[in-house]
């Protein structure tokens, strides 16, 4: 699947793409985000960017840089929100088990020596935080996913709002703000269901 | 389904693109108020007509032929909540040769706030409160700044961030000596 295809595919098919995400290699979600934030952030804050660069040639470094901050800012509220999420999300998917660390597990029950079970437990101690990692890395992702649905409406209202040359009122934003997070918060509950079915899976 | 999903992952870069192409319309259009970020040393402070917090307005061409210092501050702004002892320790010790406004960027639905502020810092430097026009016509987007304009009514120094005693008492100086 191409990126086009990825960020398309959470907006009109979000269960099938969430499933494809929990289960792509870890951390593509989050590059494919982080370029969308990007992006949102050069296209929706480009004339706090060039303001930012005018006291940089005009008032000096320190100046420039937070003016730049100020405008990277902008995009705070949405990275912070994902690593929220993200982390909700591996609070409720148990840390799955691999079918063959079960049976490593199986085995030194059945041996009788106490060295067999130890090394066992050993290796399924070292199993389980591989697998924790590597679930950790998957809730970023899948709930990095889950915020392309509110990009999307925040940005279908803010190009609606250009188009009309009017800044929206507060009850138009409150609406666009609804509508964008219970899209967002629908795709993350897809998203935790896929996570909690491929670790069941495992 | 993959084909939709392509033309809706395009159609959101797009969207994009679209957005930005209109902030870049209101870029080229606006250019010289966005780029224009300080009134320069040397150039006409711009004139202002403030209240004070006693209710009586005051405007920096009233000052003319004095040197003025201006200070943009707010009392939520640790930066210029630091700075005000030595700006009071300064205005002491130049209030005979030099104006001094410290004007609140908080607007004037904050006088009581900024009068009670006043009165427990125990600063008599005389204090108004903008509603915006100052810091747009001033170039003030972060506080504290501080503009020391000569007798002519020009900008002789401008300090960004806080300013220390001794660099300001050097620039109210070299602002006197001129």
């Amino acid at each position: 699947m191409s990126f086009a295809e990825r960020i398309g595919a959470v907006l009109i098919a979000p269960a099938r793409a969430m499933e494809a995400a929990a289960a792509a290699p870890a951390g593509q979600g989050a590059r494919d985000v982080v370029w969308l934030v990007a992006a949102r952030l050069v296209a929706g804050e480009a004339p706090r960017l060039v303001r930012a660069g005018a006291r940089l040639g005009a008032l000096g470094f320190g100046a420039g840089v937070q003016g730049f901050a100020a405008a990277a800012s902008q995009v705070l509220p949405d990275v912070v929100g994902i690593l929220i999420a993200a982390m909700l999300m591996s609070l409720f998917t148990p840390v799955r088990e691999k079918a063959s660390d079960a049976k490593n597990s199986n085995d030194s029950k059945s041996d009788s020596t106490g060295k067999a079970q130890n090394i066992a437990e050993s290796r399924n101690g070292d199993s389980k935080k591989g697998e924790a990692k590597k679930q950790r890395a998957a809730s970023v992702d899948v709930a990095a996913y889950a915020w392309v649905p509110y990009l999307a409406v925040e940005l279908t209202g803010a190009l609606i709002f250009t188009a009309l040359g009017r800044v929206p009122s507060p009850a138009a934003r409150y609406v666009t703000d609804g509508i964008a997070l219970a899209w967002a918060a629908l795709v993350w509950a897809l998203g935790l269901r896929a996570l909690r079915r491929a670790g069941a899976g495992a | 389904m993959s084909r939709a999903s392509r033309w809706v992952g395009r159609g959101l870069f797009a969207a994009l693109a679209l957005l930005l192409a209109a902030n870049i319309v209101w870029i080229v259009r606006d250019w010289a108020p966005l780029t224009t970020v300080t009134v320069p040393t040397g150039a006409a402070a711009p004139d202002l007509r403030v209240a004070l917090l006693d209710g009586n307005f005051t405007r920096i061409a009233d000052a003319r032929g004095r040197v003025l210092v201006l200070n943009f501050w707010a009392t939520w702004c640790p930066p210029c909540r630091e700075e005000l002892p030595g700006l009071e320790r300064v205005f002491e010790r130049y209030r005979d040769r030099v104006n001094f406004l410290a004007v609140s960027t908080e607007g004037a639905d904050a006088r009581a706030l900024v009068a009670r502020f006043a009165h427990d810092h125990n600063l008599r430097f005389p204090i108004a409160l903008d509603d915006g026009l100052g810091s747009q016509l001033y170039h003030v987007d972060t506080i504290p700044q501080t503009f020391v304009i000569d007798g002519a009514g020009r900008v002789a120094r401008h300090f960004h961030g806080a300013v220390s005693e001794s660099d300001l008492a050097r620039a109210l100086d070299d602002a006197l000596a001129r």
